[in-house]
């Protein structure tokens, strides 16, 4: 077995069954499709789902008359409008490893993981902000009726919102953080031996 | 170029090439598996036909490496029914075919997919550009696994 040539004979002796395997491909090929086609389904469901539950309440706050709940309505349709799109991206977008040879692709993973990891974060916290924030302006004239409601709600609103940015925004970043430094030292270690 | 004329001709090669990089049939069969996926859905946009191999070993090379997300530990895999029975069973028995893929096992990352290509009979220019390593990078490597796997190949025997 010194011969390098006996040894390319060795590692050419794996043969995969053509037909077999391409059968087999086959169905993982419909799989795959038939999971893509029931997220992008699911998808279009939610949207619907949502849009009708929107018109709804559109029309229910339009007959009160509120100028606070339809801010509050504003910020609801853009926030899920926003969403949709994001997730829509999510569901369609792929990534070009097609594209670039594999030392360019594996070095800018760590990257797009933590642009990824960074954007998804700051879309939680912005949503979840607005979001209590239309929660706090849809309950606001409930509350005018007392000083006291006022106060006790907008301090929940502000403390709800600092929790948000001040605490649990760090941890989740530090967390995204401290996984992209394994994939990173991950990396360091395939390219060493250069 | 027929989806299913361009798997039949390079299936066996990327599977190869991802069991020696893993040496597990079940990683290898997914990632391979996967490689054609993404093959499947980009066929229509490669413009350069004559460099489809190309193209197919660097997307199979990048999703190798792209498995470095995953915790999951190294094994030596089983029996998929896929693999050729008679050349299986045969293989499987082979005990130079497993000391290889034992000692190739041992190499690092990038060695096991440059010695994968070049058991593929790929050239050293083309390894290189799959990679995005430099022609005599790729050359010293090779020339160093060479050496490496007869040393333990002899070792072992």
């Amino acid at each position: 077995m010194n011969n390098f040539l006996d040894l390319k004979k060795t590692w050419q002796s794996l043969e995969v069954d053509a037909d077999e395997s391409f059968n087999e491909f086959s169905q993982t090929l419909q799989q795959w499709r038939k999971r893509k086609r029931m997220a992008i389904l699911l998808w279009f469901i939610a949207a619907i789902f949502f849009s009708a539950i929107c018109f709804a309440y559109v029309i229910h706050t339009d007959e009160l008359n509120s100028i606070y709940k339809s801010i509050s309505e504003i910020i609801l349709l853009v926030i899920s409008v926003h969403l949709f799109g994001y997730s829509w991206g999510r569901i369609t977008g792929e990534r070009n490893e097609y594209l670039s040879n594999s030392t360019d692709f594996i070095r800018t993973l760590p990257d797009i993981y933590l642009k990824q990891g960074q954007r998804d974060l700051m879309m939680f916290c912005i949503v979840t902000t607005f979001l209590l924030i239309s929660v706090y302006l849809h309950f606001l004239d409930s509350m005018f009726k007392s000083p006291a409601g006022v106060m006790l709600s907008s301090t929940l609103l502000l403390t709800l919102i600092s929790i948000v940015w001040i605490i649990l925004k760090p941890i989740l970043s530090k967390r995204i953080k401290r996984k992209n430094q394994r994939l990173s030292s991950k990396i360091v270690e395939i390219f060493q031996y250069d | 170029m027929e989806f299913e004329h361009l798997y039949k001709e390079y299936s066996s090669k990327i599977f190869r090439v991802c069991f020696g990089y893993f040496n597990d049939t079940e990683m290898a069969k997914d990632v391979m598996q996967d490689t054609f996926i993404t093959v499947f859905t980009n066929l229509k946009e490669i413009k350069h036909q004559e460099n489809i191999a190309g193209w197919i070993y660097r997307i199979a090379s990048n999703k190798c490496l792209r498995q470095i997300e995953n915790e999951k530990k190294k094994q030596l895999g089983s029996e998929y029914s896929f693999l050729n029975h008679e050349e299986t069973d045969h293989r499987v028995e082979d005990a130079n075919f497993v000391r290889l893929h034992q000692c190739i096992a041992e190499l690092p990352d990038m060695d096991r997919l440059i010695i994968g290509f070049y058991l593929e009979d790929l050239k050293q220019d083309k390894i290189a550009e799959i990679l995005g390593l430099s022609h005599s990078n790729v050359r010293v490597r090779i020339h160093r696994i060479k050496e490496v796997l007869s040393k333990k190949m002899k070792e072992d025997e």
